[in-house]
């Protein structure tokens, strides 16, 4: 008897063994937030977007305010004490009362950060298989409350969002929330719309979308980028123009490409990179701090983290705008060569792209040129976003002077290429450089 | 009454046996799983490229981002006043530049031009071309005729 028990345990561990760990949960246990305008992700309950959680409810930032007597700023993104009012316990109270208080403490405006360790939001469990609905509420209780470094960081995202005129503010408020949700897609690869674009050297492919919405998005940039974005056209026109041989030569005896190597590459430079890498990687490993910087390992780690903190927001800006930008291409099709415009199926996008930037089908024929909105749409959240980008790339750069390596650590030297020339500009000034010099010569 | 004891044991035995097993098989081949994501590079590690290239080529705004089939895809601004043979030495020389840096996972890269923040053209080749023209193996001129170009008219 024992033995069949023990052969039957056998078989049920074995057997769950090679079943993956999630199936348990997803299949049998599903969550849900009773909390009103509130919703799920993962396992935890999310305030809906444009309500702050606080004592376990989400609330509109203009309401949560109010209960604190003060009015919601837009432009700080908190709490402000009307005028002749002034903060004490978190709420706002008249300025002549100040004198008659010795404890208060004098700040003009409430912050909502203070009250952020208390927000929790009850998640409901129900077992799919008693499917009526079960009113026990589980003791799970996720806590939204944010590390240190976290409020660092959206200070930071706080600070430039200030900055930007109204317009970049709306949309970048929009984008944010669409960001939150999509974090994960950062792990993901972004679907590959160029691939299946056939081309050799004989039959460029011309790709309706390239000119078509970048000539529709003038519409949205000043004078100045304007004569910049046509230099830009004209240097591609060129390009295209030039015929389709990919020869590039230099008065025929010279290649550019041959000039610039012998001027520019140190071809020792690809095993130093790699040594480089791997001791990169023992340094970090040996958390060998720099000669006189005196940290603690909290201090290490919070940096640590500020500074990953800082990529991966960089990094999902970065897909997010990628996303627009397949949508900009799903507005305007792909054409071949001498072919009328075929539009992008939508089914390429992810479904949580399409969920979540609700994404009409322009499967239509009919329907692709009459997509303005979308494209604008998508346009201003791209503009809005890489704003965002270059700001943030900013911080990251001022944060860690010595590149947006370390701070603290001690890293080997990086690989330098002696020859190049940087002060002439660009990477192309100088190669416009080496081609100038190189006909002189002759 | 001495063989049922030995049973017993020999019980406990197999169960402490098949108990280890699972545990083991669900950390080694499940708990994975978790950490087991589609991107080749790590995000973070794609920022700190392009922050290192804006550095190295004196350039503002680069993009890069992993796209499905094992593809970098790079993307800059298109340059002003520029031929057609300093774009595509411009190109090459990037290539140059990111070969060594990416991991093995990436058997293309492509380099996206753009206006406005928008795709404007692009230039891509395989890794191991790359990593032949840097090696000598094949010459500059083999090496631009392995570009697969995609430009606007």
């Amino acid at each position: 008897m024992l033995r069949k028990i023990f052969t039957s345990f056998l078989a049920i561990a074995f057997l769950s063994a090679f079943l993956p760990s999630r199936s348990f949960a997803q299949e049998e246990v599903y969550y849900y937030c009773d909390v009103p305008n509130s919703h799920i992700v993962g396992d935890q309950c999310h305030c809906d977007e444009g309500y702050i959680s606080y004592g376990g409810k989400c609330r509109t930032p203009e309401a949560l305010c109010r209960s604190f007597n003060a009015t919601y700023s837009p432009a700080i993104g908190d709490c402000k004490c009307a005028d002749g009012y002034v903060e004490k316990n978190n709420y706002c109270v008249k300025e002549e009362t100040k004198a008659a208080e010795s404890d208060i403490v004098e700040k003009e405006n409430i912050s909502t950060e203070a009250t952020k360790e208390i927000e929790k939001l009850p998640v409901k469990k129900v077992d799919e298989k008693t499917t009526n609905d079960s009113n026990e509420t589980d003791e799970l209780y996720v806590s939204n409350s944010k590390s240190a470094v976290e409020e660092k960081l959206e200070a930071i995202m706080e600070k430039y969002y200030a900055k930007y005129d109204p317009e970049t503010q709306a949309v970048i408020k929009e984008s944010a929330a669409k960001i939150e949700e999509i974090k994960d897609e950062s792990l993901k690869p972004q679907d590959d719309i160029y691939g299946e674009i056939e081309s050799d050297s004989d039959d460029f492919v011309t790709i309706a979308p390239f000119k078509v919405p970048i000539e529709e998005s003038f519409e949205f940039i000043n004078k100045e980028e304007k004569e910049e974005a046509e230099d830009q056209m004209s240097v591609l026109a060129d390009f295209s123009d030039s015929g389709d041989e990919q020869e590039v030569s230099l008065d025929g005896d010279k290649d550019i490409i041959g000039e610039f190597k012998e001027e520019l590459i140190d071809y020792s430079y690809q095993d130093k990179v790699k040594e480089w890498q791997e001791e990169r990687k023992n340094v970090e490993k040996k958390y060998k701090l720099k000669k006189g910087v005196t940290v603690t390992e909290e201090e290490i780690k919070t940096e640590e983290e500020m500074e990953s903190r800082l990529k991966w927001q960089i990094a999902t800006i970065s897909k997010a705008i990628g996303y627009e930008h397949l949508r900009i291409i799903e507005t305007t099709g792909i054409v071949k060569k001498d072919k009328m415009p075929q539009p992008v199926s939508f089914d390429r996008m992810s479904s949580d792209y399409k969920e979540h930037f609700n994404n009409q089908s322009a499967t239509d024929d009919n329907e692709w040129s009459s997509q303005g909105v979308a494209f604008n749409k998508s346009y201003l959240n791209i503009v809005g976003m890489s704003k965002q980008l270059k700001d943030l790339k900013k911080e990251l750069k001022k944060k860690y002077p010595d590149g947006w390596k370390e701070k603290y650590f001690d890293y080997p030297e990086k690989p330098t290429r002696e020859k190049v020339a940087k002060e002439s500009g660009s990477v192309f000034d100088t190669l416009q450089n080496i081609k100038e010099k190189s006909k002189k010569k002759k | 009454m001495q063989i049922e004891e030995e049973n017993r044991k020999k019980v406990f035995i197999y169960l402490a046996v098949g108990i280890l097993f699972f545990g083991l098989v669900r950390v080694l081949f499940f708990e994975k799983k978790e950490f087991d994501y589609e991107t080749k590079t790590d995000p973070a590690e794609l920022v700190d490229i392009s922050l290192d290239m804006e550095e190295e080529f004196n350039l503002e705004d680069i993009r890069i981002t992993e796209a499905k089939n094992n593809i970098l895809e790079v993307r800059l601004p298109t340059p002003t006043d520029v031929s057609k043979d300093i774009l595509m030495a411009g190109t090459a020389y990037m290539l140059g530049y990111l070969e060594p840096r990416v991991g093995d996972a990436v058997k293309r890269i492509r380099v996206v031009f753009t206006v406005n923040y928008l795709d404007a053209m692009f230039i891509e080749v395989e890794v191991k071309n790359i990593e032949k023209w840097l090696k000598e193996k094949i010459s500059d001129e083999e090496f631009i005729e392995k570009f697969r170009i995609v430009k606007f008219s």
